[in-house]
């Protein structure tokens, strides 16, 4: 924890330097929530964890904050959380629960809804995951961390009707633990743009 | 503008503070062995083996602990998680390496100083064999299937068990 105070510090005064500077000059527009889209996620662990792990199925909630003053017209902020069991291979009953809470910056949306819209996005975050062992045992130990992940996202928005699009992205997320967990994802999911 | 652009660096400055925060091991890390299958020594000392032989089927291994005063530490030949501790004396102890490798051991009088969850590295000591009641069950499984434990030895280990029995084993 000791080791960890410098570089909170670095976060707090870069956040705050970076929201009074919001307020150097008269916003011209006032941020707002774009947009939200809830989905289903699949995904596949990559390199030596993919023999380690199931392929899971898994959900997804994003949502979209419009702040035209800071980030122009074409970017947004994207806050994502998604929620993936993975099973381990040869373990049985076992589950890697891992719920990952990201928040980054997304461009190509534009403005026209009636296009399909390529998008892509870079996030980071925190991955909270815990390791689910056999359920015959009376006092299991837990292992459990919440560590610092990112994620490069791409995709593209299919417009339906009105506010309605679906969209289909796939996210590439790197969870840094001590042995890096990468994972591709695919994501598909119903998007309202408000 | 200020107050949400400051809630969204709130939240930043959380997933900074609670980084590093969990319980236990890191998951990753413990389910981060190679896929590799590994070459094991025995899950004692190999001076404190004092007879060996290998079940019918071929997919065990009994061995029959040396001396007979003293205790002797069990040790995990393998980085693992403990999976599973069957039985309500002797106990079965189940070390998983990888999803293709575990091992398993039984007939232990003595409850194993590890819990099912725990991360344990080779050559931690998991329980102590006392030698009034010497005869451990030695198994290894690979792609989820008990094959012979020799496949799996290392050469001193296998040199010594075969001091013991001839029986041949692929």
């Amino acid at each position: 924890m000791i080791q960890k105070i410098p570089l909170i510090g670095v976060v707090y005064v870069l956040g705050i330097a970076l929201a009074n500077c919001a307020l150097c000059e008269e916003p011209k527009a006032e941020m707002r929530l774009s947009g939200i889209a809830g989905g289903m996620s699949y995904s596949t662990a990559m390199g030596d964890n993919y023999q380690a792990y199931t392929q899971p199925r898994g959900a997804v909630a994003e949502a979209w904050i419009a702040e035209p003053h800071l980030l122009g017209p074409v970017f947004d902020l994207h806050a994502t959380v998604n929620y993936l069991p993975y099973q381990v291979r040869g373990l049985t009953d076992s589950t890697l629960n891992q719920w990952s809470f990201l928040l980054g910056i997304e461009t190509g949306r534009g403005a026209n809804a009636n296009w399909v819209k390529p998008f892509v996005s870079l996030d980071i975050g925190g991955v909270y995951s815990k390791l689910s062992i056999p359920a015959a045992v009376t006092s299991p130990t837990q292992n459990s961390s919440f560590l610092f992940a990112g994620q490069v996202r791409g995709g593209v928005d299919i417009p339906i009707w009105g506010k309605l699009s679906v969209q289909f992205a796939s996210p590439l997320k790197v969870v840094f633990s001590a042995k890096k967990f990468v994972t591709l994802n695919g994501d598909v999911s119903l998007r309202w743009a408000l | 503008m200020n107050s949400k652009l400051t809630f969204a660096f709130t939240i930043l400055l959380a997933v900074t503070v609670f980084a590093g925060c969990g319980e236990g091991k890191d998951p990753y890390e413990i389910l981060g062995n190679s896929q590799a299958i590994p070459t094991i020594a025995l899950p004692m000392d190999v001076s404190n083996v004092g007879g060996a032989a290998i079940s019918a089927a071929k997919d065990r291994l009994d061995i029959t602990v040396a001396g007979t005063t003293a205790t002797v530490p069990l040790v995990s030949p393998v980085n693992g998680i403990v999976t599973a501790i069957d039985g309500v004396g002797p106990y079965t102890l189940t070390v998983f390496h990888n999803s293709r490798f575990s091992i398993q051991i039984g007939n232990l009088g003595t409850l194993p100083g590890v819990r099912v969850g725990d991360a344990v590295v080779e050559g931690q000591i998991l329980a102590a064999v006392y030698t009034i009641s010497p005869l451990i069950y030695f198994s290894v499984f690979q792609n989820g299937a008990a094959v012979c434990p020799l496949v799996a030895l290392n050469a001193t280990a296998r040199d010594r068990i075969r001091a013991f029995t001839p029986v041949p084993c692929p």
